[in-house]
C-alpha cells in the first residue's frame, strides 16, 4: 500500500492537567475519507485541530504526504512558523460555525487565500474562485456578504474557500451541526462529491449516513483514544466494544 | 452687576478663529501619532515577546495612571534638563500623543480581543502567517468595533489640548486667556471658547457616525 496522505503518530494533547488526546495513531490512505464519531467532548475536535496544529499537540507527530506538520521545537521560531503556514495550506478546515470572513463578500472569502497565502494575481485569483463557487452552486451569489446567506450557503462558500488552495486533506468539524436541518444536504451533497472525486478526508459527524455512505472507514472515539476502527458495513453492524454498542444505539434510535 | 457684554468679545473673533484653527491643528496631528503609537503598543501588548508585553503594559499603566498636565510639563520643561529641548509646540504634540496613544492602545486592544477566535483560526488554516492574518482579517474588523470609542477618545484630545496654555502655546483656551486680560470679559470669553469646544466636538461625533456606517457599508455590513 502506498504512503498514506495523513499519518498521525503518538499523538497527545493536555490543556493544562487535562489530558484530552491521549495516544492516538491513524492513517488516511490517499483519496479516501475517514468518519469520527463518538460523544461529545471525546477529542474529536481537538484531533482535527491538532492535525493542522490549531491547537499544537502536546507530543506524537502529524505527517501530510509524508511530509511532517512542523518542525523539531528546536529549530528557530521563523522557520518554524513558515513550515506551520505551507502546511496548513495544504490542509482545509471546515468548522462548524464556517468562520466566514464577515467583510469580505463570497467570492472574497474564497480569493483571500489565492491572494495572500498563494500570492496569486487578482484577476487569475477571481477566475479560479469563481469557478469554485460555481462548483458549490453559488455561482449567483459571488458578490453577497456572509451575512446576506443562509447558513447551508455560507458553509458551501467556507468548503470553496479551502478547496481553492487544492488541499491534499480537508477535515470537517460537524460541518453540518450548526445547520437547520432542512440545509442540511446541500452541504452534505457537496461533501459527497468531493469524497467520490477522490479528495481525501477526515470527517467528524453526527451524520451516521453519510459516515456510512461515503467512509472508507469509521473511527470511534471515546475519552481521548480511538476506541475501534472498522470499515461501515462492519461497525455499524457489528461494532466490537461495548462502548461503541452503547454510543450506536443511542445516536441511532432517537 | 454689570450686563453680559459681548460686542466686544465677537469683535475679537480673528483671535478667536486662530485658537480655533491651532485647537483642530495640535489635536489632529496628535490624534494621527496617537493612533500609530495606539496601534502599536496595543500589538506590543499582545505579543509573544515577553519584555514587549511589560513594556506595553507599563506604558499604558503610567500613561493612564498620571496626569496629562504632569506629562505635559515633563516634556516641556523636565526633557531639557536632560538636553532634549523641545520648542512649547512640539512638545504639546509629542505629550498630547503619547498620552492620547495610551488610551487608544487599550481602546484597540479591546476591538482586537473582540473579533472572534475562528476569525484568526480560519485565516491561519488557510496559511496565512500572524501578521496577515492581523492585517487582513482582524484588524478591518477591529477598526469597525472601535470607532465609536476612538472617536470618544479624540474628544478627549480635543479637550486637552487647553492644557497647553500653561506653556504658552496658543490655542483656544490660551486665545481666551489673553482677551480677559485686555477686556475683563472672563464670562463672555470663556463662554465663547466652551460653544467652540462643544461644537468641534459635535463634528467629531458626527464624523464617526458617518465613519463607521461608512465603513460598514465598505465591508458590506449594510445594505443600501
Ligand atoms: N482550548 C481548550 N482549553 C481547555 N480545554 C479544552 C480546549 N479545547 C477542548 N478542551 C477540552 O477537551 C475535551 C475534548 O474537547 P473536544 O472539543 O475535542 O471534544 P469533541 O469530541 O469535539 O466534542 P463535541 O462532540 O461536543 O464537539 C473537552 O473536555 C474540552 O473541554
Ligand atoms: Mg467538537
Amino acid at each position: 500500500m502506498s504512503e498514506p496522505m495523513v499519518r498521525i503518530t503518538g499523538l497527545r494533547k493536555s490543556f493544562g492537567s487535562n489530558e484530552v488526546l491521549r495516544g492516538i495513531d491513524l492513517s488516511v490512505e490517499k483519496g479516501t475519507t475517514i468518519a469520527v464519531i463518538g460523544p461529545s467532548g471525546s477529542g474529536k475536535s481537538t484531533l482535527l485541530r491538532c492535525v493542522n496544529h490549531l491547537d499544537p499537540p502536546t507530543a506524537g507527530s502529524i505527517e501530510i504526504d509524508g511530509e511532517p506538520m512542523s518542525l523539531r521545537p528546536d529549530a528557530p521560531y521563523r522557520r518554524q512558523e513558515a513550515q506551520l503556514n505551507r502546511m496548513r495550506s495544504q490542509v482545509g478546515m471546515v468548522f462548524q460555525r464556517f468562520n466566514l470572513f464577515p467583510h469580505r463578500s463570497a467570492i472574497g472569502n474564497v480569493m483571500e487565500g489565492l491572494l495572500v497565502v498563494r500570492r496569486m494575481a487578482e484577476p487569475e485569483a477571481r477566475r479560479i474562485a469563481a469557478a469554485m463557487l460555481d462548483r458549490v452552486g453559488l455561482a449567483a451569489k459571488m458578490d453577497a456578504y456572509p451575512a446576506q446567506l443562509s447558513g447551508g450557503q455560507q458553509q458551501r462558500v467556507a468548503i470553496a474557500r479551502s478547496l481553492v488552495m487544492e488541499p491534499k486533506v480537508m477535515l470537517f468539524d460537524e460541518a453540518t451541526s450548526a445547520l437547520d436541518p432542512e440545509l442540511v444536504d446541500e452541504v452534505l451533497t457537496v461533501m459527497r462529491e468531493l469524497a467520490a472525486e477522490g479528495l481525501t478526508m477526515i470527517v467528524v459527524t453526527h451524520e451516521m449516513g453519510f459516515a456510512r455512505d461515503v467512509a472508507r472507514s469509521v473511527v470511534f472515539m471515546d475519552q481521548g483514544v480511538i476506541v475501534e476502527q472498522a470499515a461501515p458495513q462492519d461497525i455499524f453492524v457489528a461494532p466490537q466494544h461495548d462502548r461503541t454498542r452503547q454510543f450506536l444505539r443511542k445516536v441511532l434510535h432517537h | 452687576m454689570p450686563g453680559l457684554d459681548f460686542d466686544v468679545i465677537l469683535q475679537r473673533w480673528p483671535e478667536f478663529l486662530v485658537g480655533a484653527r491651532a485647537t483642530i491643528i495640535y489635536s489632529g496631528i496628535s490624534l494621527f501619532f496617537a493612533s500609530a503609537i495606539g496601534l502599536a503598543v496595543a500589538l506590543a501588548r499582545m505579543s509573544r515577546v515577553t519584555p514587549l508585553r511589560w513594556f506595553a503594559r507599563g506604558y499604558i499603566d503610567f500613561v493612564r495612571g498620571t496626569p496629562a498636565l504632569v506629562q505635559i510639563f515633563f516634556v516641556y520643561f523636565g526633557l531639557p534638563a536632560i538636553g532634549i529641548n523641545l520648542s512649547a509646540p512640539t512638545a504639546a504634540v509629542v505629550a498630547l500623543s503619547i498620552n492620547s496613544g495610551g488610551y487608544l492602545a487599550e481602546i484597540f486592544r479591546g476591538g482586537i480581543a473582540s473579533v472572534d477566535r475562528g476569525q484568526a483560526e480560519a485565516a491561519r488554516s488557510l496559511g496565512m502567517s500572524g501578521a496577515e492574518s492581523m492585517r487582513r482579517i482582524i484588524l478591518p474588523q477591529a477598526v469597525l468595533r472601535v470607532v465609536p470609542a476612538a472617536a470618544g477618545e479624540f474628544t478627549n484630545l480635543v479637550k486637552g489640548t487647553s492644557l497647553l496654555s500653561t506653556i504658552s502655546v496658543t490655542e483656544l483656551t490660551r486665545v481666551a486667556q489673553v482677551i480677559v486680560g485686555t477686556t475683563f470679559r472672563p464670562i463672555e470669553a470663556y463662554l465663547a471658547i466652551a460653544v467652540i469646544y462643544f461644537i468641534l466636538n459635535a463634528f467629531i461625533a458626527q464624523g464617526a457616525v458617518w465613519l463607521e456606517r461608512r465603513l460598514m457599508r465598505a465591508q458590506g455590513l449594510i445594505h443600501v
